[in-house]
């Protein structure tokens, strides 16, 4: 198993083992066995006997029960197994007098009989055979009427105890029925248990994701409104302080020049890019004429967000105009993200200068306007483009 | 130097622990010294029948005198005897009557020993529990080394034994819990006693392809090696292997080589080989990823150190002392107590190529630390050495007389069940044998 970090020389069986109790305690925390779940559930059983209050010694009652009917049942069979008292002879008058020899017998009962009136003069044999005839008549009463008690107290017994062996089958029935239903209960305690535990725990992740997302809302939202105002902030650094920015220019020229050997398809990715991240980069990023397309698109696109600031301090025609001649401009830089990214960038420039100088020259007499316009289109062609780039950042 | 071995059976047939390590310890100290074998006429552990002529026969270059003896054992007798000593309050007297009935009650060995003691510089006897040691050692106390091969058993905790250990010129144990065992029992620390054990004749050659090639067995297994057997955990395996196969993602079988004495279950994932040869038996080893001994009570387990001689670790039963101090010195198994950890423990060593082959290596490198020929050669051969200094000075042990006619017949001795729950358990650890050491050495 990976979980064991072992080392190649030094094995500690007993750390091991360590391990794998402590992977087994793990386990039972949240997958009971089943010898648990018993267990629990014979305290549960208890606990649910004590609780409702049925009988406290239900649970030795159902242990014992077998034992005693056990027990019963014995009793009734010993009953069975009692050997009946021997029932009594008939005796008569003449009782006293037999003998059991056979001939011999008969001869001393003739005998006994002739010497009767001689035993007569010693005593009264008479009320003796009269008792013990009347006596041997109740015990033979008595045995009779036993047999019959006996007789019926063993059919009883039977019927009883046939009945006492359908209830106790009904009562082990209950007996695991309510075992199961309380090992089941059990079962699902846990079970309820972990779920609420599992839920808490989702809650938990949810709440923060929440707090999260929030988070990043406020975060992504704060820069737009600190980019503009860095934005406008370099801008007017750029009017105020002309040797700031050069020192700017020629850092951002150590740029690698294969940035700008870019190909169009990183041009259609920054096309995709988001405005405010675009704001984003163009308040970081200098107006240079090696800048990548990405980020001269960017400027252009951040030209777009750019005239709400800007014109704010124009009269409301003059406003029109100028949002109007930026919003052309945008369109003619981005929707060309085929072509290379050098030419795109002097087409969007040459465009944009059209469009600035337009701006521009819209407040001028018409005469004026046109030579302005010559003038500068000659120029722009002849100049630099950052040159061109600035002017337009200045304006 | 000569030297009497005293067992209760021996041969090259025989394949019993003792009587295996009794042949081996023989064969090897004939090397240095004149060594001869007495033992009984019997070949079955149980009867105790005379199956083999009485008088001198010639056994791998050694000389064994065999005596017969006298009476079978009465199985019924010795179970209603064991039954009274082990479970009831009694006497010596009934002990003593226990150990007749144990057999091989052989006296005209004990008369030969009586009669020759002088011939022997020492006897070295096996197996405390039989009546050849007992009455062998107390005819020979100053000249008697005993190896007593005892187990967690209720023999050990009989009142005529104690005088035995205690009475013993020298005890060789097999293991540090067996030595623990018996002097907690005894009392018998004072005795010289040494912890050697047994090695094994490991075959320079083991091929897994050969075995796999005769069996035809390609998938991954772990083996058991022994006498498939209730008493040796075997029961337990099955239901845990069962267990463990249907409840894990594991791809390892379980073969078992040895001869049944429980049906085996009829299981896809459970191989039986039956009884295989030597050769056979250590290729099966070395092909196997891990050998498992579920046996509860083990003085020492031969197989053990024979899967750790080829470098295949184990899983132990945790509940056998022995089989649990043996894997937490060695740091060469893993051991389990209940079917969680034998769950857990296998599919740990299954998993886990890199620990499998750390514990292999560890286990050689016990082997040959510990169990090596040379290893016990050399222990034996010091031991013989200080007994015979220590003779030199005139040394004469006495071993304690047995209590007069009335003492032996008073009914006062517990019963071993009761002495033996009354011994710690629990395997020796690496520190507590250092402790021993520095008393020892004190």
């Amino acid at each position: 198993m990976s979980e064991f970090n072992i080392q190649s020389e030094s094995i500690d069986v007993e750390r091991i083992m360590e391990q794998i109790r402590e992977k087994i305690e793990a386990k039972h925390g949240n997958n009971y066995t089943e010898e648990h779940i018993q267990e629990l559930a014979s305290i549960k059983f208890e606990q649910l006997l004590d609780l409702k209050k049925v009988r406290d010694d239900l649970v030795r009652h159902y242990s014992q029960h077998y034992k005693e009917k056990s027990k019963e049942l014995n009793s009734v069979d010993e009953l069975q197994k009692q050997t009946l008292p021997p029932v009594t002879s008939e005796f008569d008058a003449n009782s006293i007098y037999r003998s059991s020899r056979g001939v011999i017998g008969k001869v001393l009962f003739v005998i006994r009989k002739l010497l009767n009136p001689i035993l007569k003069l010693f005593f009264n044999p008479t009320p003796i055979v009269h008792a013990v005839h009347t006596q041997n008549e109740a015990i033979n009463w008595m045995v009779k009427t036993q047999i019959d008690f006996i007789d019926r107290a063993i059919k009883l017994f039977d019927l009883t105890s046939s009945r006492l062996a359908a209830r106790e089958k009904i009562d082990d029935l209950n007996h695991e029925i309510m075992n199961h239903l309380v090992i089941e209960m059990t079962r699902l305690s846990i079970e309820m248990k972990n779920h609420r535990l599992r839920v808490e725990s989702i809650a938990g992740r949810l709440d923060f994701d929440e707090r999260r997302i929030q988070t990043i809302d406020k975060v992504t939202k704060k820069p737009t409104g600190d980019a503009s105002a860095h934005a406008n902030k370099t801008e007017r650094g750029s009017s105020e302080n002309p040797e700031r920015r050069k020192r700017r220019r020629r850092r951002s020229r150590k740029r690698p020049s294969s940035v700008g050997t870019e190909n169009a398809s990183s041009i259609q990715s920054a096309n995709t890019r988001t405005l405010d991240t675009a704001v984003d980069s163009s308040s970081v990023s200098e107006p240079d004429s090696n800048s990548t397309p990405i980020r001269s698109e960017s400027k252009q696109t951040n030209q777009a967000n750019q005239p709400s600031s800007t014109t704010e301090l124009l009269p409301t025609d003059q406003k029109d105009l100028k949002l109007n001649n930026e919003r052309s401009s945008d369109s003619s830089s981005v929707s060309e993200p085929d072509s290379n990214s050098t030419p795109i960038r002097s087409e969007s420039k040459q465009t944009n200068q059209v469009n600035q100088l337009s701006s521009t020259t819209e407040l001028l007499p018409t005469d004026q306007k046109d030579s302005k316009l010559n003038n500068e289109r000659s120029s722009s062609e002849s100049q630099d483009p950052s040159t061109v780039k600035t002017g337009s950042s200045e304006t | 130097m000569k030297l009497a071995i005293v067992v209760q059976r021996y041969g090259k047939v025989i394949s019993g622990g003792a009587e295996l390590h009794a042949r081996y310890i023989a064969e090897l100290l004939s090397e240095h010294a004149d060594v001869e074998v007495l033992t009984t006429c019997a070949r079955d552990y149980i009867t105790w029948r005379n199956e083999f002529p009485a008088g001198i026969e010639q056994i791998n270059g050694l000389t064994v005198r065999r005596f017969p003896v006298r009476r079978e054992r009465d199985t019924k007798d010795f179970a209603r005897r064991s039954e009274c000593v082990f479970y009831k309050t009694h006497s010596l007297k009934d002990e003593l009557n226990w150990l007749n009935s144990a057999g091989p009650k052989s006296p005209k060995l004990i008369n030969y020993i009586k009669l020759h003691k002088n011939d022997y510089d020492y006897f070295i006897f096996w197996c405390f529990r039989y009546y050849q040691a007992y009455h062998g050692i107390r005819a020979v106390p100053s000249k008697a080394i005993l190896v007593p091969t005892a187990e967690r058993d209720d023999a050990l905790c009989l009142e005529i034994f104690g005088s035995l250990f205690r009475g013993a010129r020298a005890l060789m144990y097999n293991s540090f819990e067996e030595r623990k065992l018996v002097e907690n029992v005894s009392a018998n620390s004072f005795v010289p006693s040494t912890v050697v054990g047994i090695g094994s004749d490991i075959p320079k050659q083991c091929s897994a392809q050969r075995f796999r090639n005769r069996t035809g067995i390609k998938r991954r297994f772990a083996i058991y090696v022994g006498r498939i057997d209730k008493n040796k955990g075997c029961v337990e395996l099955f239901d845990y292997f069962k267990k463990y196969s249907e409840n894990k993602s594991s791809d390892l079988d379980l073969v078992l080589i040895g001869n049944p004495i429980i049906p085996i279950p009829s299981n896809p994932r459970i191989k039986h080989l039956g009884f295989v040869s030597d050769e056979q038996k250590f290729d099966a080893i070395t092909a196997a990823e891990i050998l498992i001994m579920p046996s509860y009570f083990e003085s020492l387990s031969i197989v053990i150190l024979e899967a750790w001689a080829l470098g295949i670790p184990v899983l132990v039963n945790g509940q056998c002392d022995v089989l649990l101090g043996q894997v937490i010195r060695s740091n060469a198994g893993l051991y389990y107590k209940n079917y969680e950890e034998f769950s857990e423990t296998l599919n740990t060593i299954e998993n886990n190529s890199q620990l499998r082959a750390n514990l292999g290596r560890n286990g050689r490198s016990y082997y040959q630390r510990n169990y090596s020929w040379s290893i016990i050669e050399h222990k034996w051969l010091k031991m013989l050495k200080e007994l015979k200094k220590e003779d030199q000075t005139t040394f004469n042990k006495s071993i304690e007389p047995l209590p007069g006619w009335l003492n032996r017949h008073r009914r006062l001795v517990k019963p071993a069940k009761d002495i033996l729950k009354s011994i710690p358990t629990g395997p020796v650890h690496p520190k507590q044998l250092r402790q021993q050491r520095i008393k020892r050495n004190d």
